[in-house]
């Protein structure tokens, strides 16, 4: 059994605000990589994005079962279909599923478009370079995003096509995270050597 | 008079609020970082001061602070108004081991009740403003749900037609505080009741500017370099307050003879006006720095 004294780290508010003043940071301003690892107690980036944010008021959706038993239970969120999830949790180094429809937000509740979170690994410094401009950029700034497969970035395109309509990334590799609000523009620009 | 009893600090979780609160804000602020310019809707709580005495910037601000920051508190540019004392006095209270600062460059998050600090904020700095009305469009539109449509489709053409009625009534656009600004080409926010001259430090700027309205439950954001448009025809530019007097002389700050920045007008007990800077602590640090510029100033 769990008692107070080992709660994972990722859970204990005093890193969850940590957690999350790095990730208002990185999304105030896409294309900068913040390290979490101080933070996560050795927890991958990704769990810890979703215990900074999650709690019982809102709905996960988990479609390729990424998620333990345990994470669940501690993150106290609502299991959920992907159409209503507020947050969606996925593996990035595979092709976005065709069935995969987040919400986008309506015209009047844009803030009602998913957060999806995005696992990938070597984010910052290799694979897929992107150049980025838009709000929170001073002109643009370059971004390698690592594992992530390019079709995740041509259905972002199609999902944030009528802004203010659209979903948010947060792209995490074991330690680090960017996130790229469905204001930033992306090019692509190939791959990292 | 008893002296007042010093409430110990344990007897509340840090930063006041429960944490499934602070998780609701920080989501909201996320989305409305993710928007600029968009109101997100959340649970305002009850707060121990009375809706409308900056209730929004201080759920905002408490689920900002970790216990390694420096915050600083502004009342219409001054750190020692009772509201503003009294917040930081707070934030000193329910948030152990948050440094309680009066200097702008030493704080990470500054609390502010319709001014910006003169100087400009970096980019590990943010700024968090208290928020009396948020929606820009409440002047020309009532409904609320009708207002979201048109910030929805940033449809402000009866925002643009009160502007124009104004010039044609008064050949000026008679708007000096809460000026609408627009935010990354499409939504149009109400900045707070900070006055015109502040209006283009939102623009382009290092730090990252967050809006919190308690009563009316909304938080809005205009993140780091981003366009932040006050609207105006492209034949009457927007402008500031002016500070000349009627000489065509900039006025000088009476007590640290800056020329550059917003002026308090100050009436003596006699009639006699004066002018002060409105931000405290950028006077006195302009004071400091140039005392043998201001006296010579004060000569001629």
């Amino acid at each position: 059994m769990t008692t107070a004294l080992d709660v994972p780290a990722i859970y204990r508010p005093k890193h969850q605000q940590r957690l999350f003043r790095q990730l208002l940071d990185c999304m105030a301003r896409p294309g900068s990589v913040a390290d979490l690892a101080a933070w996560t107690g050795g927890a991958p980036a990704a769990l810890a994005v979703l215990a900074a944010l999650c709690d019982s008021e809102v709905s996960l959706a988990d479609p390729q079962r990424l998620l333990t038993g345990g994470d669940w239970d501690f993150l106290e969120c609502r299991q959920s279909p992907v159409a209503q999830a507020r947050f969606i949790f996925v593996d990035g180094t595979t092709a976005p599923a065709a069935d995969l429809e987040p919400a986008l937000g309506a015209l009047t509740t844009p803030e009602q478009g998913a957060t999806i979170v995005i696992r990938v690994s070597g984010l910052g410094t290799t694979g897929q370079k992107v150049r980025l401009s838009g709000p929170g950029i001073a002109a643009q700034c370059e971004l390698g995003l690592g594992t992530l497969h390019p079709g995740w970035l041509d259905q972002r395109a199609v999902w944030c096509r009528f802004f203010p309509l659209g979903v948010d990334l947060v792209v995490c590799d074991e330690s680090r995270v960017a996130a790229l609000p469905r204001t930033t523009r992306v090019t692509q620009m190939g791959m990292h050597r | 008079m008893r002296a007042r009893r010093r409430r110990k600090p344990a007897s509340y979780g840090f930063g006041f609020l429960d944490e499934n609160a602070k998780k609701e804000l920080r989501r909201a602020l996320l989305k409305a970082v993710a928007i600029p310019g968009h109101q997100v809707p959340y649970a305002s709580r009850e707060m121990p001061i009375a809706r409308g005495f900056g209730t929004g910037g201080l759920q905002v601000t408490l689920a900002l602070l970790g216990d390694d920051d420096t915050v600083k508190v502004i009342d219409q540019g001054s750190d020692v108004s009772v509201n503003a004392a009294n917040l930081r006095k707070f934030f000193a209270l329910v948030c152990p081991g948050v440094q309680e600062t009066t200097r702008t460059t030493e704080a990470t998050v500054i609390q502010t009740r319709h001014r910006i600090p003169e100087q400009r904020l970096r980019d590990d700095q943010i700024l968090v403003f208290q928020v009396p009305y948020p929606d820009a469009l409440v002047v020309v539109e009532p409904n609320a749900a009708k207002r979201r449509e048109m910030h929805g489709a940033a449809n402000y053409a009866r925002l643009w037609t009160k502007l124009y009625e104004d010039m044609v009534a008064f050949d000026e656009i008679t708007i000096s505080h809460r000026y609408p600004t627009r935010i990354a080409r499409h939504y149009v926010i109400d900045p707070s009741p900070i006055p015109r001259w502040d209006v283009p430090k939102l623009h382009m700027a290092d730090c990252l500017y967050l809006f919190g309205a308690g009563r009316e439950k909304r938080i809005y954001a205009v993140p780091p370099h981003t366009p932040a448009e006050p609207l105006s025809f492209s034949d009457v530019p927007f402008r500031v307050e002016d500070f000349n007097d009627e000489h065509g002389h900039r006025r000088a700050c009476a007590h640290c003879g800056a020329t550059d920045t917003f002026l308090d007008e100050l009436l003596g007990a006699d009639g006699t006006k004066a002018y002060q800077c409105s931000d405290i602590d950028h006077c006195t640090q302009t004071a400091k720095a140039e005392p043998c510029e201001r006296s010579s100033k004060s000569a001629a």
